[in-house]
């Protein structure tokens, strides 16, 4: 087994994790102060945000410029910036979480102890987090004003990843299995 | 029809505790103790060669068919 890479993934995992904290604090704060103050960040433009895809979208600090069919924070009705909030932050609580099984795993390989039944649960929680993360990215939508928007799409990234961990769990079981037998010839 | 191991019974033949063969053919304890009551799954060759060098006998002498 390749140790080396095992050794790399596991400090990477850690820096993705702090990165995704730091911008989901930010986020959250953005949000729940633009919420309480709401001519705040007039300059911040929103694009893609209300996309049916696994991302919050763009945060563009642009002060002077007009993006077509871009808006402000600022502009945005109370009710969006909630949805806005929730969504996100839903993603980006699935994410961290997801990539904190992927790392107990990593670390698990890592230390031999490869097919073992916590690395199944894991892999399982890892496809219901991903079912629910394909679930909350295949929509979005967009109220205001007399402007509506409601778009759906297939996540075939997020049901892709997903099908993978209910394989890795299946090979896992397997794995399991023939260690089991071959620890019980004697 | 299972198989069973019938090691307990040439061990009582050779007068040899299970600890003495364990130091003679270099396996745990544990491991002849799982092979002895039948909860093994499996036994190598090599493991069979070595018991039966020890206790000087063949492989039938410590491996039988049970009919139900």
């Amino acid at each position: 087994m390749n140790i080396k890479i095992l050794q790399l993934a596991i400090p990477f995992f850690r820096v993705i994790q702090v990165v995704m904290l730091v911008f989901m604090a930010g986020f959250i704060g953005v949000l729940v102060y633009s919420i309480m103050d709401t001519e705040a960040f007039s300059n911040v433009h929103l694009q893609n945000t209300f996309r049916a895809r696994f991302s919050v979208g763009d945060f563009k600090i642009c002060p002077d410029c007009e993006s077509p069919g871009s808006y402000t924070l600022s502009q945005l009705s109370t009710y969006m910036k909630l949805w806005l909030l929730v969504r996100g932050t839903a993603l980006m609580l699935l994410a961290l979480i997801s990539l904190q099984v992927i790392l107990r795993i990593t670390k698990s390989i890592r230390d031999k102890a490869t097919f073992y039944n916590r690395n199944i649960k894991g892999f399982l929680q890892l496809f219901r987090l991903g079912i629910a993360i394909a679930a909350l990215s295949s929509f979005n939508f967009f109220i205001q004003g007399a402007e509506s928007n409601f778009e759906f799409s297939i996540p075939f990234g997020a049901l892709a990843y997903t099908l993978g961990c209910r394989l890795l769990a299946e090979i896992f079981i397997e794995g399991k299995m023939l260690a089991e037998d071959s620890n019980s010839i004697v | 029809m299972k198989i069973i191991v019938t090691l307990d019974v040439m061990l009582a033949k050779r007068k040899m505790k299970l600890n003495e063969l364990s130091q003679k053919v270099g396996i745990s304890v544990t491991n002849l103790s799982l092979l002895k009551t039948g909860k093994a799954r499996g036994i190598r060759f090599s493991t069979l060669l070595s018991i039966c060098e020890v206790l000087d006998c063949e492989p039938g002498d410590i491996i039988a068919i049970e009919k139900e």
